[in-house]
């Protein structure tokens, strides 16, 4: 693989202060790199780090050791404002503002960086279709309208709208029941527009992480504990603990990607 | 506003009312005001027809403007030229003074020294009758005891239950100097308001009440006002109160005020006093007609017909101009403390919405004014430069009555939006100002907007105190029917007050669904 890192995080840690003042480690020296156009899984149970590590990346929250190289250039020395439109953001059930509707949701980000309206209404009936949603049906639609994937389509038809080359989505199929899931899931890997992207992904789902990343990183409490394709990790998981939570896939006993 | 509103309305009283002509001479005004008790609204009323008569200056009457207190404190502020008085009161709730008088003159002339030295206010000479206080009993209770003097009283007061006015019960020349002079103990002492008492004593709801000796009701509800036999209240003749600027500036004033000196004794002012509380006439006829009598007034003046206490709805139909008048007023005193309040709350709210501690502060601070009774607001703006009698304090004590509901509602609508959508807000790229603008606020509105609501409609309900310290309103008729015992004048407030609370709380409700965000 030698193309372009897009996202490198250089021994990047992460303390927080816990209830009763102590430290609490959220990430301990964290090394990745993340090639242009790749898609990468942040995978493991819930408490491992995997939403700090993407929340670091758009600065969200800020590491306390380290740090995050984003096209090359230090994420710090970046305005976050600017940093954080130049990639798309996704999160489970979509975080549409519910008083406006699905546009308005879409074309925000447009509009606050100065487009005309047309160009906006275009973009947004283009980004529309993109997603599998009918324009003229779902354009005035509010989110309380929407169900569950549908509004996960727009979702991430809004972190599309300024075509940011980065997408980063922290467990943005988590709500949804399995058959919407799998729908959607197969509908986001046949997306053309996200070919070219380097998407980062949080989950706790395995066969998700197997059926959309290109690598997957496996992290436990706040630590790499592997970083490869699906087929190396199932074929040379790095410890038993890594090797019975693989054994767990379907897709990795032979199942159906379904 | 108030101009624009004041012209609108001449324009539309023009246009309805075409043999009213509302053209107001140059003159310079002289703003007499009156206590909250008929004989204090009919010694003013004596006084304002008397200056019209025989000066040229422009009279007007406010009528019930409140206790000694906010009276005195707005003739030594200017706001009013001029209030009837009684040396007693000067003696014991003005001066402070802690030795006892029982010598009219003395008393009378110590006053007048006292506060021209101290407030250049000028005690000019008395209307000469005396007003003390008295106790009084029903007279078949009285009998019944065998109580005749208030030493009679000490020995059944164990039994019996006790009503008194706000200022007697609060005051060192009543209530508490009373107790002590006596050794008097009752099973009950309330406050009431003084128009209630008579009711409340002829009811058999209490025993004793506060009364005053040239008082117009006691014939009616068949009392006996018992003997001060041991010399306690102290000498009340009543005179008017002057301005000394006024009354260098006009010395015409002392030949004016003058045709009043002895013209009342006891006797006659309790049969005025009478005439107002028991036959309903109006305070202004009598006033006018005694003066008439005394030569006081020329003959001119044509007397109104004599108006008896008519039907509600007849009566409400006749003050409906004025009723409009005082709606407008009503509403520019609410309404423009809520807009102030609203202007000042919301973004208090929106900077402190993330800060803890400021927040507690500012809510805290905004609920302990909620708690202060609205009228011990009113009388502590009153006491401070710059605010005393006019509107501006009406409608700070208003505006600072709607800070509450405004603040807490848009600190807690704030809060109130998910803080996923914040975060989602943050993630895709907006800054601070835009998630505010964008997203909380918006989410916010209806939770804000209920508090205007809230705001509004207990500001409409505070407001009719305004006219308490004279700023008008509703409340106008409010406090002069209470003072009066006239049920009409209170309803004649009261229920477009009340219909304006309900009216703003539909309005700003159906204001409040159309902001709220759809979806």
């Amino acid at each position: 693989m030698n193309a372009p890192t897009a996202i490198r995080l250089e021994s990047v840690g992460r303390t927080f202060v816990g209830a009763h003042g102590q430290p609490v480690t959220a990430l301990a020296g964290l090394d990745l790199e993340i090639a242009v156009g790749q898609t990468v899984a942040l995978l493991g149970p819930s408490g491992c780090g995997k939403t700090t590590t993407l929340r670091l990346i758009n600065r969200l929250i800020e590491p306390t050791s380290g740090r995050v190289l984003v096209g090359g250039r230090d994420a710090a020395s970046i305005d976050p404002i600017e940093l954080r439109r130049g990639m798309g953001y996704v999160i489970q059930s979509g975080g549409l503002f519910p008083h406006m509707d699905v546009s308005a949701n879409i074309g925000l980000l447009c509009e606050l960086e100065g487009h005309e309206r047309a160009r906006i209404d275009a973009r947004v009936d283009e980004l529309l279709e993109l997603v599998r949603l009918d324009p003229a049906s779902y354009r005035h639609r509010y989110p309380g309208e929407l169900s569950g994937g549908q509004r996960q389509r727009v979702g991430v038809a809004r972190a599309l709208a300024l075509d940011p080359p980065v997408l980063l989505m922290d467990e943005p199929f988590g709500a949804l029941d399995p058959i919407t899931r799998g729908e959607l899931q197969r509908d986001f890997k046949a997306l053309e527009a996200l070919v070219d992207k380097t998407i980062v992904l949080v989950t706790h789902d395995l066969d998700e992480a197997f059926l959309l990343a290109d690598r997957i990183a496996v992290l436990r409490r706040g630590e790499l504990l592997q970083f490869a394709t699906p087929q190396e990790l199932i074929d040379r998981p790095a410890d038993p603990w890594l090797a019975r939570f693989v054994a767990g896939s379907r897709i990795a006993a032979g199942g159906s990607d379904a | 506003m108030r101009e624009l509103l004041a012209a609108a309305f001449a324009a539309l009283s023009v246009v309805a009312l075409p043999g009213q002509s509302s053209s107001a001479p140059a003159a310079q005004r002289f703003v007499v005001a009156s206590k909250n008790f008929t004989e204090s609204a009919i010694l003013a009323e004596m006084i304002a027809l008397t200056v019209a008569e025989h000066t040229a200056l422009q009279v007007e009457h406010k009528t019930g403007l409140g206790g000694t207190m906010i009276c005195f404190e707005a003739l030594r502020q200017g706001d009013i030229d001029c209030y009837p008085d009684y040396t007693g009161t000067g003696w014991a709730i003005v001066l402070k003074e802690p030795a006892k008088i029982s010598d009219p003159l003395r008393a009378f002339t110590h006053v007048q020294r006292r506060y021209r030295e101290l407030y250049d206010i000028e005690w000019m000479a008395p209307f000469g009758l005396q007003n003390s206080y008295a106790l009084a009993m029903r007279e078949a209770q009285a009998d019944a005891l065998g109580v005749v003097t208030i030493s009679d009283l000490v020995a059944h007061a164990p039994e019996l239950r006790a009503a008194f006015s706000i200022e007697f019960h609060d005051r060192e020349d009543g209530w508490a100097g009373l107790r002590a002079h006596y050794g008097l103990r009752f099973a009950e002492v309330r406050p009431m308001e003084h128009g209630l008492a008579y009711e409340a004593l002829a009811g058999e709801v209490v025993d004793v009440i506060d009364a005053y000796t040239t008082d117009g009701k006691l014939p009616r509800y068949h009392l006996r006002t018992l003997r001060d036999d041991r010399g306690f209240f102290p000498p009340y003749h009543a005179a008017p109160l002057v301005r000394g600027e006024v009354l260098r500036a006009h010395p015409e004033l002392r030949t004016a005020l003058g045709r009043l000196a002895y013209v009342l004794d006891d006797a006659t002012m309790t049969g005025l006093n009478y005439e107002v509380e028991e036959k309903g006439r109006m305070v202004r006829d009598v006033a006018r007609e005694f003066l008439q009598s005394r030569d006081v007034l020329g003959p001119g003046g044509v007397s109104r017909p004599e108006v008896t206490r008519s039907a509600l709805l007849p009566f409400l139909w006749d003050r409906r101009w004025q009723t409009l008048w005082l709606i407008g007023e009503h509403l520019y005193l609410s309404l423009l403390a809520v807009l102030l309040a609203a202007a000042f709350a919301v973004p208090l709210g929106i900077a402190i919405r993330d800060r803890r501690f400021a927040e507690r502060l500012a809510l805290g601070a905004a609920g302990v004014v909620q708690t202060i009774p609205s009228l011990a607001l009113l009388m502590f703006l009153i006491a401070i430069p710059g605010f005393g009698l006019s509107e501006r304090s009406a409608i700070f004590a208003l505006f600072l009555y709607a800070l509450l509901p405004i603040l807490r509602n848009t600190v807690t609508g704030l809060r109130g939006v998910d803080p996923v959508l914040v975060d989602a807000a943050t993630g895709i790229g907006l800054t601070p100002a835009q998630i505010l603008r964008r997203v909380q606020l918006p989410l916010a509105v209806p939770t804000i907007m209920a508090g205007v609501r809230t705001a509004t409609v207990i500001g409409i309900g505070v407001a009719t105190l305004a006219a308490f310290i004279g700023a008008g309103g509703l409340g106008g008729p409010i406090v002069q029917g209470l003072y009066l015992n006239d049920v009409n004048l209170i309803l004649a407030g009261a229920i477009p007050a009340a219909l304006l609370a309900l009216l703003a709380d539909r309005a700003l409700g159906f204001v409040e669904r159309r902001l709220a965000p759809k979806g």
